[in-house]
């Protein structure tokens, strides 16, 4: 146990701003206007922006809401008929709820700021985010990496390059990324495979923890990531930023920069991110080809009059990622001999290059989004978007026929197409009801080559919704119904002969949710919700040899769609010192499609292979998320999380494998004041807990579940602030022990030991 | 009112083109696999040095890994205290004609090795009988021993360690490793 590949060390990120205001324009204040002295709600008060020359007029209920603004200093005006119109200035970081007290009789403001997000208030789902200063902090990671220190989620990995998030235990074909409003579409069914999207364009990382199934449709049982670029805004001339990381342990950097104009009636933004790590080490070696390349880039353009506005926009993603050679096993002996060794049995030295075996990705979308707005039916979106995803892998089998090998052909290559169509109609508040309908479609394609794993296929489908809030002063009640069909066939030769089976699925989504938001700093939400999702192509006609994983999976055509129930519950306390937020969820999910281990192993002429079986049970996902802040002075601040979650299976009376441990994190930081240009200078340092999977059984993982760990993290911070732009920078000692560990949801712990 | 009408009728007429127009693609119909390199048959011939009398042991698994069970799969049966000369033959017999690897592996003699392993309390003793190009051994031709009657098995394993050929069984892929019974009596 003395050598375990461990993570190591310290992560540099150093931002750049090159003009001002260029933190994210998707910030809302929302808030209540109310008289002081009667404590009546005062509706049909206006909230007016100065510097933007926008507002809104408060509604029965005395609210208002003020969306897509960027971070910045505002001057309010509030004004209610009868009373001399009053001026508020705020600075503006996030978004805010704030009430205001108007006294009729002098005309005195006040304003309180609530310190809840207005994300939170909204919906009855439990949602989590990375934006601003959190946000520029995991520059340089993969999408997986940067969302692991939220509660509730985890990453299941292959070696440090590719990672896959989880959320609430569920992660792959159960789980959805919208990448810019558009849902991610590759090989999203392999553990590694990684979701191609490079999070420097995002402006926030939104994150659902539940079943969101009516409005993003089948498959968002688990949960849904919104990675969201910054909105195109024609107010604040031209900016841009550039942002550079460094990785000590590989030597490795990331930069990403972009730059926003406009030319009225358009604006337009470039941004592009390169990235290149060496081959990763532990303290006793290095760990053979697991160097690292990427290089994306994406351009928009919007075009907007009056109420009209259509935008248009292109992303490239790009990598290469080497794989470490002892996990490519051949055989069940190659994988017997990595586990009984103590070191990899191939050497590595440090090197930029990659060599066989390694991932080669391709993902192009295109997108169009018009917006139509009317000031009686409301709010009209149209999307279009086309994507494109080929993925080749290059086993370190070269064909043993020179011609063959001169070709340089992968081992394996998919390519995937998918266009979707999106019609939401937002409608204006009737009454006391808000809410929106909409119509979505998807076509898709996929080829393979090379192998026949996974068989060709053509999918349809499409989807329609109705979602409604019910607004009754400190209550939202939500509910919201969908119905969706897919149609699906495969192509596949088996002993020659043309296959073309085809299935179709429908079902209904729906939910029900309640938010109590009160202004006394408490906000609960309560949903239920039911999702479903046709079952996956591999799930369907996996046939044979699993790339690179020694095993033979088989699939079942027969399978069924499977279903979750979900009851999600929060609690949410804030006051300007303490911040508490509890959430509990209970899944149960019919007819959940696993992997069953079969005995006897295959013989083979590599000799014996494991095989599984994909299979279907009765699962119930069980869990909590904690967290508390408190501050004991104002600038110094303690902070801790705790999640857990228990996944059985029901019918064989078993645990459900693969699903995270129990963890615990405590952080302490200290915010020093100001001195000349130097602002928000902030130390902290981090301890991870992660306990010991102990509810796993032998025949599904290949080794007992690793050894509890505790990693300890230090990270300083602090924005310089210049005239005409600023720069932020950070530095991060992850590991700062070198402690040596295994985690449960990396791939490669039985590799590294 | 009119020109949101006209508008409206716009928008859904676009998003019903755009969906239609997705759909009116050609059905893709997968290419016949047979690119892969399989091998599916590996052959021992054991010649007795003294007799003459030659015997082959195979194992044979034409559909490749997974799928249906191997057709053959023999079991070693050697006569005690004799001496043998093995070649080894590794085909690919899912295509037609079949695909003689061994001429590859022959060819290639400088990144391929074929260790034989036998288990304790078996009376047979393997010994490399060709070289590469560098005069390290590949193993298509070896040299076998056998001494009292005895049991166990014998573990064929072909590896591919193109410019790492170390003679080192944990170098490399793994191309082929079958686990014979074997029978010395």
């Amino acid at each position: 146990m003395r050598k375990i590949w461990v993570f190591i060390f310290s992560i540099i990120v150093l931002q750049f701003h090159v003009a001002a205001q260029q933190q994210g324009c998707n910030l809302q204040i929302g808030g209540r206007v109310t008289d002081k002295e009667h404590e009546a709600l005062l509706s049909y008060a206006t909230v007016y922006i100065l510097e933007l020359q926008t507002g809104a007029v408060c509604d029965d209920n005395a609210l208002f809401a003020i969306g897509e603004l960027c971070a910045g200093n505002y001057t309010l005006l509030i004004s209610h008929l009868g009373c001399a119109t009053d001026t508020v200035n705020i600075q503006l970081e996030k978004s805010v709820f704030l009430e205001f007290e108007l006294n009729h009789q002098d005309s005195v403001l006040e304003a309180i700021q609530v310190h809840v997000s207005m994300e939170t208030y909204k919906g009855t789902l439990t949602t989590d985010y990375l934006e601003g200063k959190a946000l520029e902090a995991i520059a340089g990671k993969s999408l997986g990496n940067a969302l692991k220190d939220m509660n509730g989620l985890n990453t299941i990995q292959t070696g440090n390059s590719i990672s896959k998030p989880v959320i609430h235990g569920l992660h792959s074909n159960r789980i959805l990324i919208m990448n810019n409003g558009v849902r991610q579409e590759g090989q999203q069914w392999g553990n590694e495979h990684g979701p191609e999207i490079d999070p420097f364009i995002a402006d926030n990382i939104t994150v659902i923890k539940g079943a969101a199934g009516v409005k993003y449709g089948s498959d968002a049982m688990g949960g849904v990531i919104l990675v969201n670029p910054a909105p195109l805004i024609d107010t604040g001339g031209t900016r841009g930023a550039v942002q550079i990381a460094g990785f000590s342990n590989t030597k490795g950097g990331a930069a990403s920069a972009y730059i926003q104009s406009h030319y009225s009636p358009f604006v337009w933004r470039l941004q592009g991110t390169l990235k290149a790590e060496g081959t990763a080490q532990t303290p006793d070696y290095y760990l053979a080809n697991t160097a690292y390349h990427e290089a994306n880039g994406s351009a928009a353009v919007k075009y907007h009059k009056n109420d009209f506005e259509t935008e248009l926009y292109y992303s490239y993603f790009h990598n290469t990622i080497g794989i470490f050679s002892a996990s490519h096993i051949g055989n069940l002996t190659d994988l017997e001999n990595a586990f009984v060794s103590d070191t990899p049995y191939i050497a590595g030295n440090f090197t930029y290059d990659i060599g066989r075996p390694y991932q080669l990705i391709n993902h192009h979308l295109v997108k169009s989004v018009s917006h139509y707005h009317n000031d009686k039916f409301g709010n009209i979106y149209l999307t279009a978007a086309w994507q494109n995803n080929i993925r080749k892998e290059y086993d370190t089998h070269v064909p043993l026929d020179d011609s063959i090998a001169a070709l340089g052909l992968p081992s394996l290559y998919f390519e995937i197409g998918t266009i979707t169509t999106e019609l939401e109609w937002k409608h204006h508040k009737k009454i006391i009801f808000s809410g929106s309908v909409g119509l979505s479609g998807m076509n898709q394609q996929n080829i393979t080559r090379y192998s026949t794993f996974i068989p060709n296929f053509k999918n349809y489908s499409g989807g329609i919704y109705a979602l409604e809030t019910y607004q009754l002063n400190d209550w939202s009640l939500e509910a919201g119904l969908r119905y969706d069909y897919k149609w699906t066939k495969a192509f596949f030769y088996d002993e020659g002969e043309l296959q073309t089976p085809e299935h179709q699925y429908s079902a209904l989504s729906w939910n029900i949710g309640s938010t109590y938001f009160d202004r006394n700093h408490t906000t609960f939400n309560i949903n239920f919700s039911s999702a479903w999702r046709a079952p996956a192509m591999n799930e369907l006609y996996s046939d044979g040899l699993h790339h690179g994983a020694a095993a033979l999976e088989y699939g079942d055509p027969g399978l069924l769609q499977e279903r979750s129930y979900q009851l999600i519950t929060g609690f949410e306390y804030e006051t300007p010192k303490t911040y508490i937020e509890i959430g509990a969820y209970n899944n149960y999910m019919q007819n959940f499609i696993y992997l069953q281990p079969v005995l006897p192993p295959a013989l083979t002429i590599r000799g014996a292979f494991p095989v599984f079986e994909y299979q279907q049970t009765n699962a119930n996902i069980f869990g909590i998320d904690a967290t508390a802040h408190y501050h004991i002075t104002e600038p110094f601040m303690v902070e801790t999380k705790f999640s857990m979650l228990r996944a059985r299976d029901l019918e064989n009376d078993v645990w459900v494998v693969m699903m995270p441990a129990d963890k615990l994190t405590g952080k302490v930081h200290y915010i020093f004041k100001s001195f000349g240009k130097i602002e928000n200078l902030d130390a902290g340092v981090a301890v991870v807990h992660v306990f010991k999977q102990n509810r796993t059984y032998a025949e599904a993982d290949y080794l007992p579940a690793p050894e509890v760990y505790t990693l300890t993290s230090l990270s300083i911070g602090s924005d310089i602030k210049c005239k005409h732009h600023s720069i932020s920078w950070s530095l991060e000692a992850e590991n700062l022990f070198n402690v040596a560990y295994r985690d449960y949801l990396n791939r490669f712990q039985i590799f590294c030991r | 009112m009119k020109k949101q009408t006209i508008l409206f009728s716009a928008l859904g007429l676009l998003s019903l083109q755009v969906f239609l127009f997705s759909s009116c693609k050609e059905e893709e119909i997968p290419e016949e696999p047979n690119e892969e390199e399989l091998i599916t048959t590996l052959i021992l011939e054991f010649e007795n040095t003294i007799s003459g009398e030659v015997r082959t042991f195979e194992f044979r698994d034409t559909d490749g890994p997974g799928e249906s069970e191997p057709v053959d799969f023999d079991t070693i049966r050697l006569d005690d205290n004799s001496s043998y000369h093995i070649t080894v033959s590794i085909l690919n017999e899912s295509v037609s004609p079949t695909d003689d690897i061994t001429v590859e592996v022959a060819e290639e003699g400088v990144d391929h090795q074929l260790f034989y392993v036998t288990s304790g309390g078996l009376n047979l003793f393997i010994s490399y009988d060709d070289e590469d190009a560098n005069g390290d051994p590949i193993g298509l031709h070896a040299m076998a021993a056998t001494t009292d009657a005895s049991t166990g098995t014998t573990t064929v394993t072909l590896k591919h360690q193109p410019d790492i050929k170390d003679g080192n069984i944990l170098t490399g892929d793994t191309d082929v490793e079958v686990i014979f019974v074997t029978e010395v009596e």
